[in-house]
């Protein structure tokens, strides 16, 4: 997938990337939270948690491949844990479903646990990305009290992330075609190492311009943000909402075994 | 004076003491639109960033009346704004509405007043709606008319513009031609592109070599072959 | 294939992560300060879009030598660090780290300040301090020494870093393996990764001292007659070297305690005993391990998923804080309600579904903003 392409969702216009900034994120860090909060043999508990971030993925008009490729593009260590697990918990645990009983092996709930969570971890990320544009999560952050030096850094990469990742790209699509794969290691290791030190220089090349048009355009060293956020009643009604339900799907289990 | 912008005897040289510029001297008038030539490595870039105060130079520029030092900087900054050759220098914030407030919040105006700036020059240049947008999912064409937007919301009185059709296409040449022809402020214009010249200027400035060659109206330089010949223009 | 080591919220408890969090934002606090002194007002960008360079830099890969179908690239915390100075590269990692989260959801949201401490901070500060150390006295640093330095930083930082996720993962008490184990795979995958990563580094390194060698601090003359001036870090050679043998002992401390604590065989034969009885296992271990189980019953929120009967940083009376069988009875209630739950959980997302898909036909969701020419 081109990498312009990584960012277009959030782009977009719905109910849900009308919501303030702020809002989405204190709700997908609630909802975080709540999903750790789980013990570690929990699996069939964790279900009503998946309607939150496929509400959001899907009223915000994020398709599913979309939301599931970084998924299924598994972290090592869920892998490590879900194959590992069995092999080192076998006691068994009785578990129920509808009217079926049987006894498991608590490393496969483990591992279910586990790869649930991770799951639900994920789609929910994805579903605030995809559905805010970075500057306004930016600027959300700016009003919730983050470090400034750290958002204006993050707005600068932001920024320039796409245009020298095409730098990049150009550069080893002319050395693929110059018969790069054919090269002894010893010369493929020297040009990777050539091609960096060219684009390291050329980015601190650039970033001297861009100090330049900084300081034509008045920058003298205090750093001055808009106000383009505006906190509204359905803002409000959208994170009790979303408080009454993490509450919901987390109380009946407060006390279970 | 009267004149908006005022350079006399400008010379710059870079640290190894090559000359980019050597006494180099003109005026524009106010409201008046110089176009400025010559060959590649001719100066013209460096002598847009001499006006702005970004490379150092000997000799006297003025900006409406006020001469450009360290000390006065900032308010020579206010009245003149430079776009660069390439958009990518000029439009550093994550939103376009970003990029045009950034010099309206500079110049001390409050939030709320620099965006309706920085809102009414995105509408100016044609650009209404795309506030919200980043500048890496914006067209060619798009990102030289926000460009422009960043100074046009500084509400200054000169224009330097280093090579702004460059890399467009006929159409969006056009439109960008179109947009300059509408505005009042004065311009001088850093190009390679004759039918711009021809189309929004009066006078051109011609340098070779870091030096002036040739001053006149658009008829006189452009009209003379043998003069364009010698300095490599055609 | 390229693999994202960062860590997701799956692996930490609510604690653990609200403790790592906090930590983080101090020492990234305190960096960003640092580097707002150390860098002038006009070096602004150079941060940011440093971060960028990375991120790019991660596209030029090579393939490595007999290993088909795996490449090796730069990560690039250490070049950072050599270029911008431990506290602007911590600022810039972190900005990284950030982006990665939210554009690329690599590592969970949080996890971020773990991810922060063992990608970002500590490999800034151990490899940095490393690099300036093995660069000796700084005058006379020849070539060979400065690209030992770097290859060496880089191992280590990256290793340490990993080092730290097993820990992490096991004051969280979310996983059944043991923590030795996951250690064991953690350093050994990372000693590679740190050594291709090194390789890289000084290959860059090399090229830069050609190009542009004041950006590591040197004088054009000086890269040739192999001298080096202090570059963009003012740290205190005791300050270096101090807090690098802090760093390693605590590393060596940690690893030496959890070493003790549980040899493999020791849980194994735990286990046995409580498949084959369904008894608790009392008494039994080393000091390290029942100390670990202590601990989690002191602080357990949930200790086996039911209230705290004592007091949190309070042992319960007996408890081990380790899973009992349950009854009969409960589990009947409990395959019930998971029944309820997933049909509820179905028919909700029904319900959902099809409202996105009417709000779609009515057109009010745009995907995709066209481009105008």
């Amino acid at each position: 997938m081109h990498h312009r392409y990584i960012d277009r969702f959030a782009q977009g216009d719905s109910p849900v990337h009308r919501l303030d900034a702020r809002a989405k994120l204190i709700a997908v860090v609630a909802y975080s939270a709540v999903v750790i909060s789980f013990p570690r043999y929990a699996v069939t508990e964790l279900a009503p948690l998946a309607v939150m971030p496929m509400a959001m993925l899907w009223l915000g008009g994020v398709p599913a491949w979309f939301a599931l490729r970084r998924v299924l593009l598994l972290s090592p260590f869920v892998l490590f844990v879900c194959l590992l697990s069995p092999w080192y918990d076998r006691a068994l645990h009785p578990a129920g479903f509808g009217s079926w009983r049987f006894e498991i092996a608590g490393g496969w709930l483990t591992s279910a646990d586990i790869a649930a969570k991770f799951t639900l971890g994920v789609l929910a990320l994805t579903a605030l990305t995809s559905t805010t544009r970075f500057a306004w999560m930016l600027e959300g952050m700016r009003r919730l009290g983050a470090p400034s030096m750290l958002l204006v850094q993050l707005g600068f990469l932001y920024r320039y992330l796409f245009v020298l990742i095409d730098e990049a790209m150009r550069v080893r699509r002319g050395r693929d075609f110059r018969g790069a794969a054919l090269a002894p290691a010893g010369r493929r290791l020297s040009a990777a190492g050539s091609i960096l030190a060219n684009l390291f220089v050329r980015t601190l090349e650039r970033s001297e311009r861009i100090s330049m048009a900084m300081a034509a355009r008045g920058y003298a060293g205090e750093w001055h943000g808009l106000n383009v956020l505006r906190f509204r009643a359905r803002d409000a009604a959208f994170l009790a909402g979303v408080a009454l339900y993490l509450a919901a799907c987390r109380w009946p289990w407060l006390s279970a075994r | 004076m009267g004149d908006i912008l005022d350079i006399t005897d400008l010379s710059v040289s870079y640290g190894d003491g090559t000359e980019a510029l050597h006494g180099v001297t003109l005026n524009v008038g106010a409201g008046e639109r110089v176009a400025l030539v010559g060959p590649n490595g001719a100066g013209k870039t460096t002598l847009l960033l001499a006006i702005m105060g970004g490379v150092k130079f000997s000799g006297r520029v003025a900006v409406d009346g006020m001469e450009m030092s360290s000390r006065t900087a900032h308010e020579v900054r206010s009245r003149c704004g430079m776009t660069f050759q390439n958009p990518d220098d000029q439009l550093f914030m994550p939103t376009l509405l970003e990029d045009a407030a950034f010099g309206p919040l500079n110049q001390g105006y409050p939030p709320a007043e620099a965006e309706a700036r920085a809102a009414s020059a995105i509408e100016a240049v044609g650009l209404a709606g795309l506030e919200h947008r980043s500048a890496h999912h914006a067209s060619e064409g798009q990102k030289r008319s926000a460009s422009l937007a960043t100074i046009l919301s500084m509400n200054v009185k000169l224009l330097l513009l280093d090579e702004p059709g460059g890399g467009l296409d006929f159409r969006s040449r056009r439109r960008l031609t179109e947009l300059l022809a509408g505005r009042t402020e004065a311009m001088l214009m850093a190009t390679h592109d004759m039918d711009m010249v021809h189309t929004l200027c009066t006078r051109v400035v011609m340098l070779d070599g870091g030096r002036v060659a040739a001053v006149g109206t658009v008829e006189e330089i452009l009209g003379d072959a043998g003069l364009l010949g010698r300095h490599g223009l055609a | 294939m390229v693999l994202a080591m960062h860590m997701g919220n799956e692996l930490l408890s609510i604690p653990m992560a609200v403790v790592t969090l906090a930590l983080a934002g101090l020492l990234v606090g305190a960096a960003a300060l640092r580097a707002r002194k150390t860098l002038s007002a006009e070096k602004l960008p150079l941060m940011g879009v440093m971060g960028a360079f990375v991120f790019a830099g991660q596209m030029i890969n090579f393939t490595l030598p007999g290993m088909p179908g795996t490449s090796g690239h730069l990560v690039g915390g250490v070049l950072l660090a050599i270029v911008l100075g431990p506290a602007a590269a911590i600022v810039t990692l972190t900005a990284i780290l950030v982006v990665q989260c939210f554009l690329f959801q690599d590592g969970g949201l949080l996890a971020l300040g773990c991810n922060i401490l063992n990608m970002g901070v500590l490999p800034c500060v151990l490899g940095w301090g490393l690099y300036r150390l093995a660069l000796g006295a700084a005058e006379r640093a020849k070539a060979w020494r400065q690209y030992a330095a770097t290859w060496l930083a880089c191992v280590a930082g990256v290793t340490a870093g990993a080092a730290l996720v097993p820990v992490e993962a096991s004051f969280s008490g979310v996983l059944r393996i043991p923590t030795v184990q996951f250690l064991g795979v953690m350093v050994g995958v990372h000693l590679l990764i740190g050594f291709i990563e090194g390789l890289i580094t000084f290959v860059v390194v090399a090229y830069l001292r050609e190009i542009r060698p004041e950006a590591l601090g040197l004088t054009p003359a000086a890269a040739g007659a192999g001298g080096v001036r202090t570059g963009a870090g003012k740290l205190s050679r005791g300050a270096v070297a101090a807090s690098f043998l802090v760093t390693a002992a605590l590393l060596a401390g940690v690893i030496a305690w959890f070493a003790s604590g549980s040899p493999g065989g020791l849980e194994w034969s735990l286990l046995e005993h409580r498949y084959g009885t369904g008894e608790k296992a009392a008494g039994e271990g080393s000091s390290a391990a029942s100390g670990a189980d202590t601990w989690q019953a002191k602080w357990s929120l949930l200790p086996d998923y039911g209230k705290r009967s004592a007091p949190l940083g309070e042992a319960p009376a007996g408890a081990k804080g380790v899973q009992e069988p349950s009854e009969g009875g409960a589990s009947a209630v409990k395959g019930w309600t998971s029944l309820a739950g997933m049909i509820g959980t179905a028919v909700t997302l029904g319900i959902v579904y099809l409202a996105g898909a009417i709000l779609r036909r009515r057109g009010s969701i745009v995907g995709e903003n066209g481009r105008q020419g």
